[in-house]
C-alpha cells in the first residue's frame, strides 16, 4: 500500500498520477483538512503537522510515503525529515529531477508563502540543473480558493492572473509548486500562453513511486483507492474526489473527533 | 503596612512550596494522585492559576503513567509543541498558545491553550487525559483513571457507513439485543463520557447513543445504534485494535453492489464474512469473534538476561514460558533504535529502563498493554540485529558490524507454537543470510526429541588417521551424548547406531546427508546435532569448531561452542556459519560439531581418549541445556520408547 498525504484536495493532483501508473495496488490518501491551508503556518507547526501525519500513515502499515504536499517538503528540506519506517519520497525532488530532464533553464516558481520562504525549491533546482535562474513567487490565495471548491469560477481565473504577474517575464516553464494548483490548470494556461511550459511535479512523483514499487518488489493490492479527510465537510470532499478520480473503487472516509 | 502585607504573600508562597513534600492536601497545594492499573501515580507540577487545572510537560508522575501506558512524550524546552505517541501508535499533539489539538488525524478544542511559565510547558490535565482515553473517576478515598471508551468514530463510506469505537484497551463488546431497528452492544471494562445521544440521520442510522454503568473499578459501557427503517447491518468484527461495530446501509439501498463497488477487498486482518449482510432474522453471529487466532493462557516473561560479548557484540535472552507471537522493528538509521512486542506476554518481572556499556546502550521493558511485553533497544550505531525464537523464548543478538545495506527492518516470529498473527515483510525484501533454510521460526511436533547424527559410517570412513577412523569416533561420541542426553530426559534418536551407510552403501554425498536430515525432519525433533573430526594435510590445525547454516541454528550453535570452548582443553574456534548440508537442509536448529583435528597430535590424543570423548558429551549436552533448558513434560502417558533408532 502507497501512502500520500496533503493539507488538502491539492494531495489528490499526485493520487491521479500515482493510480494511473500503479493500476493494482492499493492508495491510502490522507488531506489534513482540519488544518488546511499550511502555507500560512510556520516552521515549527509544520513540521509537527509533517511528523503527525508520517506517523499516521505509517502506523496504517503504508510500504512507502509519496508525498503530496509541497509545504511539508520544504520544510524538511529545510530541518530533516521526522522518522518514518515507510521510504518517503519528496516531491521537491521529483519536480528538480523533471526540471533537469527538460533541460529548462529560466524557471518560475509558483508556490505557498511558507514553501517560497524556505527557497527549498531554487536550492534543489539549482543543485540539480546547472545555470538555472529559479523565481519563486507566492500564491497564497490560491489554496483556499480550491478547498473552497471553486477553482472553476471567475475568481479562481483572476487569482491566478494576479499570481502569474508576479513573474519575471521570458520564462521556459513555470512549476505549479504546490498540489493544488493543477486543479487551476486551466486558468494557468490560459494566463501564461503557450510558451510557457506548466511542470506538474506529480508526474515525476508517480514515476519515482512507481520504480520504488517496482525495485522494492511491493505486495499489489487490490487497487483500492482510500481518501481520508478530517475536516468538517465530508460530502464536499467526496465530490472533489470523484471528480479528480472517478468513482471507481475509491473509497471516502470521514474522520472527527466525537466528544 | 505594605511590607507586611508583602511578608505574608511570601511566608504563604513558602508554604505552597513545602506542602507538596510532606504530601499535603489538594485544597492548599497542586498536587494529585490518580490510581491507575492498580498503582499510583502523583502529579506534582500542577498549575491551576487559569481556572482549569494543567500539568507540567516533564511532570514526573505524568511521565510514569506515560511510561505505563507505553507512551512517550516528545518536548525539549524552549519548543512550542507537545507531542505524545501512544502505544497504538497515535501522536496526541498539544501547540503552546493554541487550544486546538489532535489526535491522531482528528482535531479537537481544549478548554484553554496549553502555556509557558517559568521554563515549563503547561498542558490542559483534562483533555491531555481525556486524548489518552482515560478518565478521572473517584472511588472513595481513590482517584482512579478509568479507560474509556474514548471514540466513537462514524465513517462515511459510500452508501455505507461504518461505526468504528478506540477505547484505552482492547475492547470485546457483548451484542444484548437485535431488533430490525436498533442494535445494543455492551463493552465491558471501559466507561465513558461521550455525548449520551449523536443524531446522525444519515447513511442508514438515526442516533447513536451511549450509556455508561457499572463500578468506578469494573465499568461498562451500552452503545446502543437505532438505524433508521429498512437499514441493513453485519456483524461486528475488530479491526487495528478499534472494533468496528456495524455496517449499515439505508433503506432500499442494493447491498451486494455497494458491497461490490465501494468495498473492493475486505481488511486483511479480519476478512469479511461470505454472507456480510442480512436483514432480521439471520441466526445469531457473535459479535466480537474475530478471525485472529485466539491464543491459549497468557504466556510469561520470566527473565531477561543480557551479555555483552568480548567482540562487542551483544545478545539479550529473553525467556518466555508459554505461547506468544512477536513483531520487531527497528528504525532507520541514524535512528538507531529496535523494539520487539511479545504479544500475549505478561511481565513476571519489574519493567526497567537499564543503561548499558555495549554496543546496545539502553535495554527497556515494559508490559505496554495487558498482553504485550515491549523490549526497546538503543544500539550504537546501524548494527546488524538478529531476532531468533529458541525453545527458551527469544535471543536479540546485535552484532559488533555495522549492518549491510537492505537488511531487514521488521520481522515476526512465534514462540512456543504460537500461530503468527502478523504477516511476514513483503516478498522481494531479501534480506541477506536468509535466502537458504527460510523462516525464523520452527515448531517442533516432538519438542522432547534430540536427533544425533554420527558422522560418516559404512562405505564412508571418514578422515582416517594413524587407522583410526571418523566414521568410528563420531559413533562412539554421539553414543556417549545419547546416554547423558536420555539420562537427562530427553527422548534421542540417531540417524545410525551402527557403522552403516544411512542412505546405502557408495551414494552420493547427498542422497546419504539428505536421508540424515529427513530422519529429524521427519520426526519433527527440537535439534538436531551433527558429530564430526576435523582433519587437515597437515598436523598444524586443531581446535573445536560449532558450525552452522541457517538463523535459527545459530543460538544453539553458540550456546554448545560456549561450553565446549570452555571445557575441552583444544582450542576454541568459534562459531561459523557455512553452507554445510546438514544444518542447511534440516528443518529444525541443527549444528555440526567439528569436535577436534585427527590429523593434530594433540587433538589426536583427546579423541582417542574415552574420558575426553565423555567430557565432550557432558559439554554438549550442557549447551542444549543452555538452548532448550529442561525437556518439555510428555504430552501424554502412552508415549512411545525413550530412545528410537536407525541401523
Amino acid at each position: 500500500m502507497i501512502g500520500l498525504f496533503d493539507s488538502g484536495l491539492g494531495g489528490l493532483t499526485v493520487v491521479r498520477r500515482v493510480r494511473a501508473l500503479l493500476p493494482a495496488h492499493d492508495l491510502l490518501f490522507f488531506a489534513d483538512q482540519a488544518h488546511v491551508p499550511y502555507g500560512e503556518r510556520d516552521e515549527d507547526d509544520l513540521r509537527r503537522l509533517l511528523q503527525v501525519n508520517l506517523s499516521w500513515l505509517d502506523a496504517q502499515g503504508v510500504d512507502a510515503i509519496a508525498m503530496a504536499c509541497n509545504t511539508t517538503c520544504a520544510v524538511a528540506a529545510l530541518g530533516g525529515w521526522p522518522p518514518c519506517e515507510a521510504v518517503v519520497l519528496d516531491l521537491i525532488e521529483s519536480a528538480a529531477i523533471a526540471l533537469s530532464d527538460a533541460e529548462f533553464l529560466r524557471i518560475g516558481v509558483l508556490a505557498t508563502s511558507a514553501t517560497v520562504r524556505s527557497g527549498a525549491y531554487g536550492e534543489t533546482i539549482r543543485r540539480r540543473v546547472a545555470g538555472a535562474q529559479v523565481f519563486e513567487v507566492a500564491a497564497p490565495a490560491l489554496v483556499p480558493i480550491v478547498e473552497a471548491g471553486q477553482a472553476d469560477g471567475e475568481r479562481a481565473r483572476a487569482a491566478v492572473a494576479e499570481a502569474c504577474a508576479q513573474l519575471p517575464e521570458r520564462l521556459d516553464a513555470v512549476v505549479l509548486a504546490c498540489t493544488h494548483y493543477p486543479l487551476l490548470d486551466a486558468h494557468f494556461a490560459a494566463v501564461l500562453g503557450p510558451e510557457v511550459a506548466r511542470v506538474d511535479p506529480a508526474f515525476e512523483q508517480a514515476g519515482r513511486t512507481a520504480a520504488l514499487v517496482a525495485a522494492r518488489s511491493f505486495p499489489a493490492g487490490s487497487g483500492r483507492t482510500r481518501c481520508v479527510t478530517n475536516g468538517p465537510d465530508v460530502a464536499a470532499f467526496r465530490r472533489v474526489v470523484t471528480e479528480v478520480l472517478g468513482e471507481a473503487s475509491v473509497e471516502v472516509i470521514g474522520v472527527s473527533a466525537v466528544t | 503596612m505594605s511590607r507586611y502585607v508583602a511578608r505574608i504573600g511570601s511566608a504563604l508562597a513558602l508554604a505552597l512550596a513545602i506542602l507538596p513534600m510532606l504530601g499535603g492536601s489538594a485544597a492548599a497545594t497542586p498536587s494529585r494522585t490518580y490510581v491507575f492499573g492498580g498503582r499510583s501515580y502523583t502529579f506534582t507540577q500542577l498549575n491551576d492559576s487559569r481556572g482549569h487545572i494543567a500539568v507540567a510537560a516533564r511532570d514526573p508522575g505524568l511521565q510514569a503513567l506515560l511510561g505505563a501506558i507505553g507512551a512517550v512524550m516528545t518536548w525539549q524546552p524552549g519548543q512550542r509543541y507537545v507531542l505524545i505517541t501512544t502505544a497504538q501508535p497515535t501522536i496526541v499533539s498539544f501547540s503552546v498558545g493554541s487550544t486546538s489539538y489532535d489526535v491522531g488525524p482528528a482535531s479537537a478544542q481544549a478548554s484553554f491553550a496549553p502555556f509557558r511559565m517559568g521554563g515549563r510547558v503547561y498542558l490542559p490535565l483534562r483533555e491531555l487525559l481525556h486524548s489518552l482515553y482515560l478518565a478521572p473517576v473517584r472511588d472513595g478515598p481513590d482517584l482512579l483513571l478509568q479507560p474509556q471508551l474514548g471514540q466513537i468514530n462514524v465513517v462515511a463510506d459510500g452508501n455505507r457507513t461504518k461505526i468504528e469505537a478506540h477505547a484505552a484497551i482492547p475492547l470485546h463488546a457483548h451484542l444484548q439485543e437485535r431488533t430490525p431497528t436498533r442494535l445494543d452492544y455492551r463493552f465491558n471494562g471501559v466507561g465513558s463520557t461521550l455525548a449520551p445521544l449523536r443524531t446522525i440521520a444519515a447513511g442508514g442510522v438515526k442516533s447513536i447513543r451511549v450509556i455508561p454503568g457499572g463500578t468506578p473499578r469494573a465499568p461498562w459501557t451500552r452503545v446502543v445504534v437505532t438505524l433508521q427503517p429498512g437499514a441493513r447491518y453485519g456483524p461486528a468484527r475488530s479491526h487495528d485494535g478499534a472494533l468496528v461495530l456495524s455496517i449499515v446501509a439505508p433503506a432500499g439501498a442494493q447491498l451486494a453492489q455497494a458491497g461490490a463497488s465501494s468495498y473492493p477487498q475486505a481488511q486483511p486482518a479480519a476478512p469479511e464474512p461470505a454472507a456480510p449482510l442480512y436483514a432480521t432474522a439471520a441466526p445469531y453471529v457473535p459479535i466480537g469473534a474475530t478471525p485472529a487466532p485466539v491464543l491459549p493462557a497468557r504466556a510469561q516473561v520470566t527473565s531477561l538476561n543480557a551479555s555483552p560479548a568480548p567482540d562487542g557484540s551483544f545478545t539479550l535472552r529473553v525467556a518466555v514460558t508459554g505461547a506468544a507471537t512477536y513483531a520487531w522493528h527497528r528504525l532507520r538509521p541514524p535512528d538507531n533504535r529496535f523494539w520487539i512486542d511479545l504479544h500475549n506476554t505478561q511481565l513476571a518481572t519489574p519493567p526497567f529502563d537499564a543503561p548499558m556499556q555495549s554496543v546496545v546502550t539502553d535495554v527497556r521493558v515494559s508490559q505496554i498493554d495487558p498482553t504485550t511485553v515491549r523490549i526497546a533497544l538503543s544500539v550504537a550505531g546501524p548494527k546488524s540485529i538478529e531476532v531468533v525464537s529458541t525453545p527458551a523464548g527469544v535471543r536479540i543478538a546485535v552484532a559488533s558490524i555495522d549492518e549491510m545495506p537492505g537488511l531487514a527492518m521488521d520481522g515476526v516470529g512465534s514462540i512456543g507454537g504460537a500461530p503468527i498473527v502478523a504477516q511476514v515483510p513483503p516478498a522481494g525484501a531479501q534480506t541477506p543470510g536468509w535466502q537458504f533454510g527460510g523462516a525464523s521460526t520452527y515448531v517442533a511436533t516432538n519438542p522432547r526429541l534430540i536427533v544425533i547424527d554420527p558422522g560418516h559410517g559404512g562405505s564412508d570412513r571418514g578422515a582416517v588417521h594413524d587407522g583410526v577412523a571418523e566414521a568410528t569416533l563420531t559413533l562412539k561420541m554421539a553414543k556417549r551424548l545419547r546416554a547423558v542426553l536420555l539420562a537427562r530426559g530427553w527422548e534421542v534418536k540417531m540417524t545410525r547406531t551402527k557403522d552403516v551407510d544411512v542412505y546405502k552403501p557408495y551414494d552420493t554425498a547427498e542422497q546419504e546427508l539428505q536421508a540424515r536430515d529427513d530422519i529429524a525432519n521427519q520426526a519433527g525433533a527440537l535439534l538436531m546435532v551433527s558429530i564430526h573430526c576435523n582433519s587437515y594435510y597437515n598436523p598444524g590445525p586443531n581446535g573445536t569448531t560449532t558450525y552452522y547454516a541457517k538463523p535459527i541454528d545459530k543460538p544453539l550453535a553458540e550456546d554448545i561452542q560456549n561450553v565446549l570452548g570452555r571445557t575441552l582443553g583444544t582450542k576454541n574456534d568459534g562459531i561459523v556459519k557455512s553452507h554445510l548440508y546438514i544444518p542447511l537442509h534440516a528443518h529444525m536448529p541443527a549444528v555440526l560439531v567439528e569436535t577436534a583435528f585427527l590429523s593434530n597430535p594433540h587433538d589426536f590424543a583427546l579423541l582417542t581418549d574415552p574420558a575426553w570423548r565423555e567430557k565432550l558429551a557432558l559439554g554438549i549436552a550442557d549447551g542444549i541445556a543452555d538452548y532448550a533448558g529442561s525437556p518439555p513434560p510428555p504430552a501424554s502417558q502412552n508415549q512411545s520408547s525413550q530412545s528410537s533408532d536407525h541401523p
